[in-house]
């Protein structure tokens, strides 16, 4: 099946190479002679470096320092005059000399290039939907993570933030979900043409309380190093990237040297943060008031043993601020980078280091450190027919955290005693204390290292010929140790360090990729013919190992696990994926208005079993540069007029190796001194790709003078033939199953970006940039929903992330316990009254950026909006009465005085009518709230200091990031929601010198 | 030029045509497929051996915090709750379970997950031609063993349950619920089965896995739970009369080397000892989790050895259960979890006597646990004397072990009598409710339990 379907499409190909052969036989028959002249500017000038080449020969030189050249050419094919900024000139020579003036192209703000991956397109002439930032916008933002960057400045990219602590993650979705599975909605991220992990990386043991499972594998990328990011969206962008392809692919390029000159760089930024936004809790005497009113509403007149907090063992006056001692703190930033560039117009080079410390806002003394190295060297050849890119980078991560998130605590009774006593040991407070602190003696390091390298060969055997091959090799390697001294636990316990213990787990990953591939131009009278085809080899290779060790001899040796009288290997696994594709791209441009961009892929896949490996996808692209037609071109307010469209097949793979296979693994415990055997999963081998059908639409427009560049792009995805963990019951023995579910998901919406120059003087410019998504997500169809596990889950024409729910109708006045909606009336409150759907995530978000520069000073500021609805502190809370600290607003509760509370009556515990209705109160409407803000996402001020001496640029800038947030939400920061640290505010200063 | 170009040419197609086999990935080295397993006797064991790991580490006979010995510890009158924190457990001690308790989730999931793992077991032995008799034979009696005792204490404690008999997960996850007494009769057929293939020989040189003196111990108690006094009897006799078990000493009874233990769980670590010593012991007052309850504390006749062997006092009215002395490593481990101990065949023996009239009998088996643990003889008594007899020895033998209290009020109909000390106890507590989420994803398996 392989072997034909690689040979079937191997054997035309070589076809077309021999045809291509044969017509270029016939060039080498004509006569020659040689041709020199001058090159010079619209001033006069001669001009250096000008390529001036026959295209249709293998042909070509480039002027000297006096902008003369001489060069051997065939009759009767013309020669091509090119300089970067300015007009091509061709011109067909009569005698021996040629004499030339170039003229400065005013069109080269359209020359933006995007890079679409595979190939780079001009902006003008783009047909798919894809957005980017440079590195201009990326500016000095402090952030550590390439994502943080782009939040709010792209359209249809909806970014968050899942904690706050550094060495986190981030949540995106581009375009929507599309998979019911939460992993299967990554995009698929290039760096430097090498895949890189989209997947958190680790051991989910060690750091889920930290992270919850979510560490973004670009931590390791600095931001500063980043030229550019694209983001393809639409079929047309994507669908080259075929099986991977489906939830968008994010492109990003690092810097490369540019100019001529050695230029040196040095910047420096330091940033102090602090959580973005606290919650109003309650005091001691409302919190106790809280209490006692629980206790008496449970009929319980004399306080338990140990309710330590009420019955007077604890002080009743003292009062603590919870949030403030366990993640109060300020958290300081460092950021350092140095980087030389040079090169001539042949060779270029940009080596770079950059180092990045960040302190954490935890009580405790831990912290995040990261090292980045990047060389970048290009060469091309002396007649340009060879080019090379290469590129390596080295990234290292150091992190030390506490091993158990302190974010719970925030909620210890406000009375509760103190952290320390007066000698400054944990205070247990005769032990009715169950002392938080402890916990830090538990700690997590990370030690992170990756290395990137790639190269990129092109050779242009003809001049409209080209070959080329890129490789790329990526290897991540990351320990991590999670410390379980038995300090950590209540002395009560009466433990030692025999109970000690620690995990040690290493993991490391191993990718190559190696695509080779052939480019192919053809001019036509009026139009141009672009053909690319290619293919694509990779494998990754993970391993993993994981040891754990027990009861030491002492604490002091707990990181030596030689030491531990137990040691256990607890997981020894390695993984293989294997990938492979041909792809194709057909670009046709007919007078330069008509657009056709043709792509496809055939993709096999090692994640699927024997019948399903491969898959095929694909896309038409058509753009029609309507501005250019006759009835416009007189219309000077237009000066760009685009209409495009694209329709295609892209999928996705992402469900994990070897899932087809019916296996046992080794399980970790041996029982009776021998290892034992483990049943992995549910066993169906007939699962294949997921598919994801794309259509977009849109609309581009430069107005005034490009004063004002408007978009609207309105995109319908379906994705259907699911990949999906189907939810199993327990009964089943497993929680799901890997399967295809006939489903079909839609994600629709509208993505409008505006771009406009407010004022454009010579020492006062000020340019906006807005942008607009409105994503809606809807299930499509999904035959025999109400057979299937889902049906308490999801409901036609609801989007996927609606959550079933009971209907809060709100407290009874005379029982004062929540009420709900009898949907059934069959007069109980059941599971079947749980068939309320509430959309929960961004229903519209976007941002507007503005740029001022007045003379030497610069402000940028960008606000961020999101419209959202999402679950409440109450979902992640307990229930009110009990020993923990809420909200202020929780004060609302029921009374005699107050029967109109917004929560039921408080409890301490044993009423068990008021604990079931909190336990439908948790899964019902009520603890879902429009959680939408809008926020300063970032401000950054810059001074560009005036030099005299030529050469010298250094500029110094004030920045603030995440500064002011509004919100109706009472429960802290919209943002990062539930059990994970908040985002951070942070203002820093910093430095940029160039020489 | 010419060749340059049909040189990379036909490099490139090489390359495309090359990819042959590119797909094929090695299989890891951390699994097995599963036709292996069961065609090699040593894997088969593995793959058996890894379900006695997993009742060890969650479900009803795990000792941990949210095994069913705590959990119906907190439950009944045998444990106080001194945490403060709102935890599950706490649930259980304030009578406020709801179907979306931690513990109700993880004692469903859990017992599930063994049961699919036996029945993989099953099916794997069944359909393998590579195993010996002996071997088949001993497989497939351990596994229906574990399945019919998991399904036992599933319908004990929930009421109407499914009993999952294959791994078909298209047939389980649909699957509906047998009444009380269906599912009763299938676990006794189960244990009948695994009772006619495995021998009174222990399969490893310790007494940690199932044989057949074990089945027959947990037939002596269900036929108890079902009424059946004289196979109850009959069964609990035939364990006493083996030679191999006898009464250990008070001191000695929980060491792993105990004569009276018929089944053991070994710890899953070299060095380790039992999850429940971790989950009792504490060494300063008041306790971080839970405390014996004063009512128990109470119960105890002056001069009960027991008071003094498996009950520790850290302080005046803060007392653990002592049963379980290590919660620390050793060097090799000194004590496993006992499921299943001589000791309750003797008081099955005395109630199904009772029962059956033979008062005798009856007080003859009391009073040789009285007799251990330093108390007088009883002089026999009416049959109602002696079944209250009966209850109170249990409640000081068998406290905080596996539920003992609550399934031994359950069947005597005697759990309202905790209203005494429970205020908030409902009748409707004789059942736990069905875990809400299980509700939503099969459909059969409503209604929820009356009362949740």
């Amino acid at each position: 099946m392989k072997k034909i379907t690689f040979a079937a499409l191997a054997v035309p190909l070589m076809w077309v190479l021999l045809l291509l052969l044969f017509s270029s036989n016939k060039l080498h028959a004509q006569e020659t002679r040689v041709l020199s002249g001058v090159v010079k500017d619209a001033g006069g000038t001669p001009m250096e470096g000008v390529t001036v080449w026959q295209k249709d020969a293998d042909n070509g030189t480039q002027t000297n320092e006096t902008g003369r050249y001489s060069l051997q050419i065939t009759g009767g094919i013309p020669v091509t005059f090119e300089y970067l900024g300015y007009k091509t000139h061709t011109v067909k020579p009569a005698g021996n000399v040629l004499n030339v003036t170039l003229q400065p192209d005013d069109d080269m703000l359209d020359e933006v290039v995007i890079n679409a991956g595979y190939y780079s397109v001009k902006d003008k002439e783009r047909t798919g939907s894809i957005s980017k930032i440079t590195s201009k916008e990326i500016g000095q933002q402090p952030v550590a993570n390439p994502l943080a960057a782009m939040q709010g400045r792209m359209a249809g990219v909806n970014i968050t933030q899942s904690s706050g602590t550094p060495g986190g993650g981030f949540d995106i979705q581009i375009r929507g979900r599309n998979s019911l599975r939460t992993e299967g909605n990554a995009p698929l991220y290039i760096v430097d043409g090498v895949p890189y992990p989209s997947q958190s990386m680790g051991d989910n043991a060690l750091s889920a309380a930290i992270f919850a499972g979510n560490v973004s594998p670009l931590n390791s990328i600095n931001p500063n190093n980043i030229e550019s990011i694209e983001v393809l969206k639409d079929a047309d962008a994507t669908s080259i990237y075929g099986s991977r392809g489906s939830n968008g692919v994010v492109l990003i390029t690092t810097k490369k040297g540019s100019s001529d000159k050695t230029t040196f760089s040095l910047q420096s930024t330091t940033s102090v943060s602090t959580v973005s936004k606290f919650m109003d809790l309650m005091s001691t005497e409302e919190y106790l008031k809280m209490r006692r009113d629980a206790f008496a509403n449970d009929g319980i007149t004399e306080y338990p043993a140990n309710a330590y907090d009420v019955n007077g063992t604890w002080d009743q006056d003292r009062y603590t601020n919870w949030q403030k001692k366990f993640v109060g703190g300020v958290s300081v930033t460092q950021n350092t980078k140095f980087s030389i560039g040079g090169g001539n117009h042949l060779t270029n080079y940009l080596l770079s280091a950059s180092h990045r410390k960040d302190g954490t806002v935890y009580l405790g003394d831990f912290g995040y450190k990261r090292t980045n190295f990047l060389l970048n060297v290009n060469h091309k050849s002396k007649n340009e027919r060879f080019t090379l890119q290469s590129g390596i980078q080295k990234n290292t991560q150091h992190n030390n955290l506490m091993a158990v998130s302190m974010l719970n605590n925030i909620l210890l009774a406000p009375n509760a005693p103190d952290l320390y006593d007066k000698n400054g040991n944990l205070n247990w407070e005769n032990n009715t204390f169950e002392n938080p602190v402890a916990k830090l003696n538990a700690q997590y390091f990370s030690e992170n290292s990756d290395l990137l390298g790639q190269i990129n060969i092109n050779y242009s055997v003809f001049n409209d010929f080209k070959l080329g091959i890129s490789m790329g090799v990526s290897e991540t390697n990351l320990e991590e140790y999670k410390t379980n001294p038995h300090t950590i636990y209540n002395p009560a316990y009466g433990l030692t360090s025999a109970n000690s213990s620690i995990i040690h787990s290493s993991y490391a990953y191993r990718n190559w990729i190696v695509e080779p591939k052939a480019q192919w131009e053809k001019m036509f009278t009026k139009g141009r013919l672009e053909v690319l085809l290619g293919a694509t080899f990779e494998e990754r290779k993970q391993n993993g190992m994981s040891l754990s060790a027990s009861s030491f001899t002492s604490d002091d040796f707990i990181m030596n696990i030689a030491n531990a009288a137990n040691q256990r290997t607890t997981r020894d696994t390695e993984s293989q994926y294997r990938y492979t594709a041909l792809y194709g791209r057909l670009n046709y441009i007919y007078n330069e208005k008509y657009i056709i961009n043709l792509t496809g892929r055939r993709d096999g896949s090692s994640r699927f079993g024997r019948n399903n490996k491969f898959g095929n996808f694909g896309s038409l692209g058509t753009a029609w540069l309507f501005g250019k037609e006759k009835i416009f071109e007189d219309i000077s307010w237009l000066s760009l007029g685009k209409l495009r469209g694209s329709y295609g097949i892209s999928g996705n793979d992402l469900i994990g190796d070897y899932q087809y296979l019916n296996m046992f693994g080794i399980s970790p415990y041996k029982y009776d001194n021998e290892i034992t055997l483990e049943p992995l999963r549910h066993y169906n081998p007939d699962f294949s790709w997921e598919n994801n059908k794309k259509l977009e639409v849109a609309i581009e427009l430069e107005l005034l003078n490009r004063r004002l560049t408007v978009s609207t792009a309105y995109y319908r995805n379906r994705s259907s033939n699911q990949l999906v963990g189907i939810p199993l019951p327990a009964s089943t023995g497993f929680n799901s199953v890997n399967g295809n579910l006939k489903a079909t998901v839609q994600n629709s919406g509208w993505e409008i970006t505006l771009a406009s120059t407010n004022l454009d003087k010579a020492d006062f410019r000020w340019t906006t940039n807005f942008n607009i998504s409105i994503p809606s997500n809807k299930l499509l169809e999904f035959p025999d929903l109400e057979l299937s596990p889902y049906t308490n889950q999801y409901k036609i024409g609801e989007p996927i992330t609606a959550k079933m729910v009971y209907h809060l109708i709100g407290v009874n006045k005379t029982t004062g316990l929540y009420e709900f909606e009898d949907m059934d009336g069959d007069g109980e409150i059941t599971v079947k009254d749980r068939t309320k759907m509430v959309n929960v995530g961004a229903t519209l978000f976007g941002g507007i950026l503005n740029h001022v520069a007045y003379k030497n000073w610069e402000l940028d500021f960008l606000w961020q909006f999101v419209r959202q609805k999402n679950y409440t502190m109450d979902y992640y809370g307990a229930m009110s009465g009990t020993t923990n600290n809420g909200g202020a607003y929780l004060l609302d509760y029921y009374s005699e005085e107050n029967l109109d509370a917004k929560y039921q009556k408080p409890s301490a515990g044993s009423n068990a009518l008021a604990a079931k209705a909190y336990s439908l109160f948790k899964s019902s409407d009520g603890v879902i709230e429009d959680m939408s803000f809008i926020r300063l996402k970032s401000v950054q001020l810059a001074y560009n200091v005036p030099f005299k001496g030529a050469g010298v640029r250094c500029s110094i800038y004030a920045q603030g990031t995440n500064l002011v947030t509004f919100t109706k939400y009472l429960g802290g920061d919209p943002e990062t929601i539930g059990s994970l640290l908040p985002s951070l505010k942070s203002f820093s200063i910093g430095f940029n010198l160039e020489f | 030029m010419q060749s340059k170009f049909v040189l990379a040419s036909l490099l490139f197609c090489c390359i495309l045509c090359g990819c042959e086999d590119f797909l094929e990935v090695d299989i890891p080295k951390d699994q097995i497929d599963r036709e292996m397993v069961f065609n090699d006797e040593q894997l088969t064991v593995a793959a058996l051996t890894n379900c006695y790991n997993l009742l060890l580490s969650g479900g009803f006979l795990s000792g941990k915090t949210n095994g069913i010995g705590f959990l119906m510890g907190c439950y009944m009158d045998e444990l106080q709750v001194t945490n403060p924190n709102a935890i599950f457990y706490k649930n259980f001690y304030d009578g406020s379970v709801s179907a979306s308790n931690s513990a109700i989730n993880d004692l469903w999931g859990n017992s599930y997950k063994q049961i699919f793992s036996v029945n993989n077991i099953l099916e794997g032995v069944r359909n393998s031609t590579a195993l010996s008799d002996g071997t088949r034979n001993q497989m497939i009696g351990e596994a229906l063993a574990i399945r019919g005792i998991i399904h036992f204490y599933l319908c004990q404690t929930f009421g109407n349950i499914p009993y999952v008999t294959t791994t078909d997960y298209m047939v389980n996850k649909q699957i509906g619920k047998l009444d009380v007494a269906r599912t009763m009769k299938m676990a006794v057929d189960d244990l009948k089965e695994a009772e006619s293939l495995l021998t009174d020989e222990y399969p490893s040189s310790e007494r940690i896995r199932i044989n057949r003196s074990v089945v027959q111990a947990f037939l002596s108690r269900m036929y108890l739970y079902e009424e059946n006094w004289s196979m109850a009897k009959f069964y609990a006799e035939e364990v006493i009369n083996k030679p191999e078990y006898k009464l250990d000493s008070l001191q000695h009874a929980f060491l792993k080397e105990s004569t009276s233990a018929v089944w053991q769980l070994k710890p899953e670590l070299n060095g380790k000892n039992t999850d429940a010593a971790n989950s009792f012991i504490f060494q300063t007052v008041p306790a971080p989790a839970v405390q014996l309850s004063d009512h128990l504390v109470a119960a105890f006749e002056t001069g009960d050895l027991r008071k003094e062997e498996w009950v520790r006092f850290v302080e005046a009215g803060a007392a653990h259960a002592f049963k379980y002395k290590l919660n620390t490593t050793t060097a090799v481990s000194e004590e496993y979890l006992i499921v299943i101990r001589l000791e309750e065949m003797y008081l099955i023996s005395a109630e199904a006597s009772a029962w059956l009239g033979d008062m005798e009998n009856c007080y003859q088996k009391l009073n040789i646990l009285r007799n251990r643990s330093g108390l007088s003889s009883l002089a026999v008594g009416s049959q109602q004397a002696a079944l209250l007899d009966i209850l109170q020895e249990r409640r000081i033998e068998l406290f905080c072990e596996f539920g003992h209290r609550f399934y031994d009020l359950k069947r005597m109909g005697k759990l309202s009598e905790l209203q005494n000390v429970k205020v908030s106890w409902q009748p409707y507590f004789d059942l736990l409710p069905l875990p809400e989420n299980e509700l939503l994803l099969n459909a059969n398996l409503q209604p929820q339990n009356q009362g949740y």
